[in-house]
């Protein structure tokens, strides 16, 4: 069933037209739509539609399309709180939640992809971003009790170095691998190599993703490296390097496995890192 | 007596109204007092608690009431000197004087395909001799010309490039922070005895950590001044409205003003306002936007109002060359700071953002610093000037008046010539070879490296330069921030004939 927003003129109350309304006359064919007028005459259209509508909910089996949609809505437009809301919603209304996460997928896709074309702008990225992480626990926690399992492409970690306290570029490359199918853990900036260690051994990612804008931060790349081998950790992630002060020279010479200049490309670096 | 500067003969420029910065003022102070900040630093949370703020260990928040912001912003001196090597470089800082320095840059950059690349030793020694040369250069910002240079590990970028400013010229040094960086610049201050100005950088939103708090107690116990600065990006750190993120920087650096004070009352400090507009499609910051022009103008604005010394940061273009748009971008920076009544302002060798520096875009810049210095000046209004009775003996033509002794003294007391500008006419031009500013850029670096050189340390502060490097050196090798294969190419790099020049 699927409604678009249409006024009535006959009548007016909080809940008046649309979903409810066709549920009302229309589910219940000749007879149904016979017997709802008849009280509608007695008891006013605002309250019989409700009280019908509610009935009809208690009793259907039913998958709310239109939860997806306002999830979706809810990403693009930066709505976190709706976004959660609409998750639990979700939930309570047992809509399976592969596929809720799937549109949640969709959605974040559709404001990368924009983003990529000069269509979105980087509020729109970092704005769906938060609206998804705020929807997204609720919906892992569901397939953890119902005991299924999705597939994402990869598992990164990602943060800015020690010393360092550049955001920006960090949280662009962590929303662009997200939109692309990524489960990324961001471990924040101003992040010790011993910080970064323990967000590999947490999280088991297949990809350490680590940035760094300054000339005099650039070292603390090296650092996290000698550190995962130290903790015999290196063969176990592959680690890839950005920022302003990082070259294709210095990447080389720390050792890391990738580098690129800009955000997109990032995302190519890392699906070639996990081979796909 | 002080270095000159360019003095500001009229009423700064203003752009809000008494009540838009009463406004910006309360709005300051309920951040300061009812959101406050996070300051990662223990002795500093209790230096606060002490002095009457309220602080919450748990979340390092510092909440500090009006009465104090304002006692502090009235402890910090409104102008204040600063020490340099030579006495006629010192500063004055503050009042309508307006200061210009050099611009930082991470790399040089390849004058023929503009890509950027690291300097060499001698380029960075070479660069501070031009930049000591040239007369709108009134000081030196930290990390100038280069963060580095070829055969440094990165941990000894800030001391060696404060190494080679002390050097190779006599002008007024400031330094940044890293990894304990400021004990052994201010060590190097004290052995050849001049006074530097140290950096407090502030993290927006709201944020210091510890290593900047460690650096303002080491400035201001030191009874050296500061430098407070933030360095947020509207849209992105700080409100996208310019007088959200008006408020919000001026919270940042008067929270590191009161710590100043509260350290040691009397701190020299000298705010600065470093605000760009996010580019929204990179991230960006527009560094060379008319936005930060608009932030700049209302900041100082409001800082006169408190009467603390503003330095409106860096005219960094966004432009990768000495091009039309570097030109516009340095130029709306550079007129309305001074216009605005910012004290200072960091300007020349900028190439792009703070990733490139070069010494002809120095010169380019000294011909634009000097443009503006004119422009600050003014008019000059006395009888001599108005020339009444000059015009009224040159008359109609055929008068003129370019026999007069009144043209011969006056017109060089009135134009600023630019050194390096394309003034010819066509025929001229054609016959020089189609020169642009950039070839004269040129000559007059070749010139400048011919004929210039800064006085040199005494033996004795040269061996004590060279010993508090090796003990930073010591330090960091101690610490582990450098590798082996570091040390091995910073000794190599140290075996020149010439060192430590190239």
């Amino acid at each position: 069933m699927v409604n678009r927003v249409k006024p009535h003129t006959e009548y007016t109350g909080d809940i008046e037209s649309g979903l409810m309304k066709m549920m009302t006359i229309g589910l219940g064919k000749h007879r149904g739509a016979l017997t709802a007028h008849k009280y509608a005459v007695q008891y006013g259209y605002q309250s019989v539609i409700p009280s019908i509508a509610r009935e009809i909910l208690r009793k259907g089996g039913y998958m709310g399309v239109e939860v997806l949609e306002d999830l979706k809505k809810a990403i693009v437009g930066y709505d976190s709180e709706g976004a959660a809301s609409l998750a639990r919603k979700a939930v309570q209304e047992k809509i399976d939640p592969i596929k809720v996460l799937d549109a949640m997928t969709v959605a974040i896709r559709q404001v990368g992809d924009g983003f990529g074309k000069g269509e979105f702008f980087l509020p729109d990225l970092v704005g769906a971003a938060d609206a998804m992480s705020a929807a997204a626990p609720i919906i892992e926690e569901e397939i953890k009790r119902i005991g299924i399992s999705r597939e994402s492409l990869g598992t990164v970690v990602i943060g800015t170095v020690y010393g360092d306290i550049h955001t920006i570029g960090k949280t662009m490359v962590a929303t662009l691998l997200t939109a692309d199918g990524f489960q990324v853990y961001d471990v924040g900036i101003n992040v010790t190599a011993e910080k970064f260690v323990e967000g590999v051994k947490k999280y088991k990612p297949d990809i350490l993703a680590m940035s760094a804008l300054l000339t005099m931060t650039a070292p603390e790349q090296r650092k996290v490296i000698e550190t995962l081998k130290k903790e015999g950790l290196r063969d176990k992630v592959k680690v890839m390097v950005g920022g302003g002060a990082i070259t294709q020279e210095f990447a080389d010479s720390i050792g890391a496995d990738g580098y690129d200049p800009t955000a997109p490309g990032a995302v190519k670096l890392a699906r070639k890192l996990i081979g796909g | 007596m002080a270095l000159k500067g360019f003095t500001r003969n009229f009423k700064p420029l203003q752009i809000l109204t008494e009540e838009e910065v009463e406004a910006i003022h309360r709005g300051t102070l309920e951040v300061l007092w009812v959101t406050g900040v996070r300051v990662e630093h223990k002795r500093a949370l209790e230096l606060f608690e002490r002095n009457g703020c309220k602080v919450d260990y748990d979340e390092m928040r510092v909440r500090i009431p009006p009465a104090l912001v304002e006692e502090c912003l009235r402890k910090a001196p409104s102008s204040f000197p600063a020490q340099a090597r030579d006495g006629k470089n010192s500063l004055m800082v503050g009042g309508n004087i307006f200061y210009l320095a050099v611009a930082p840059g991470t790399k040089t950059v390849d004058v023929d395909t503009w890509e950027p690349r690291v300097a060499t030793r001698k380029e960075n020694y070479d660069t501070v001799t031009v930049l000591d040369a040239l007369p709108t250069v009134h000081f030196f910002s930290p990390y100038t010309p280069y963060f580095g240079f070829e055969g440094i590990p990165p941990c000894m970028a800030m001391l060696e490039s404060l190494a080679a400013r002390i050097r190779n010229s006599t002008k007024f040094q400031c330094v940044g922070f890293s990894n304990d960086s400021e004990i052994f610049a201010i060590k190097m201050a004290q052995a050849v005895g001049i006074e530097i100005l140290g950096t407090c950088a502030w993290a927006p939103p709201l944020t210091v950590y510890r290593d900047a708090v460690e650096s303002t107690f080491r400035f201001a116990e030191a009874g050296l001044p500061i430098r407070v600065i933030s360095g947020q990006v509207m849209g992105g750190t700080a409100p996208a409205t310019i007088a959200g993120g008006t408020i919000a920087n001026n919270a940042e650096v008067i929270a590191g003003l009161v710590l100043a004070q509260l350290i040691n009352p009397g701190t020299r400090v000298l705010v600065k306002d470093f605000s760009s507009p996010m580019n929204m499609n990179t991230g960006a910051p527009g560094f060379g936007s008319i936005e930060a022009c608009l932030h700049n103008a209302a900041s100082n604005q409001v800082f006169q109002k408190y009467g603390v010394p503003i330095d409106n940061a860096t005219c960094y273009p966004n432009s990768k060359m000495p091009d039309y748009q570097c030109g516009y971008e340095k130029a709306f920076r550079v007129l309305v700071a001074g216009l605005s009544g910012a004290s200072t302002l960091l300007l020349h060798g900028s190439v792009h953002g703070e990733l490139t520096h070069h010494p002809l875009q120095a010169i380019l810049d000294d011909d634009l610093a000097g443009m503006v210095g004119r422009f600050l000046e003014g008019v000059e209004v006395n009888d001599e000037t108005l020339a009444v009775n000059l015009i009224e003996e040159v008359g109609p033509i055929p008068g003129h008046f370019l026999n007069k002794g009144h043209t011969r003294k006056w017109w060089k007391l009135e134009q600023f010539v630019p050194k390096s500008a394309d003034r010819l006419t066509y025929p001229e031009w054609m016959k020089a070879g189609k020169k642009s500013s950039l070839d004269y850029a040129r000559e007059r670096m070749k010139e400048i490296l011919a004929t210039h050189k800064a006085t040199s340390l005494t033996p004795s502060q040269e061996e004590d330069i060279e010993r508090i490097l090796e003990e930073a050196r010591k330090y960091y090798k101690e610490r582990g921030l450098m590798s082996q294969e570091e040390i091995a190419t910073y000794r190599r790099s140290m075996k020149s004939a010439n060192y430590p020049y190239e």
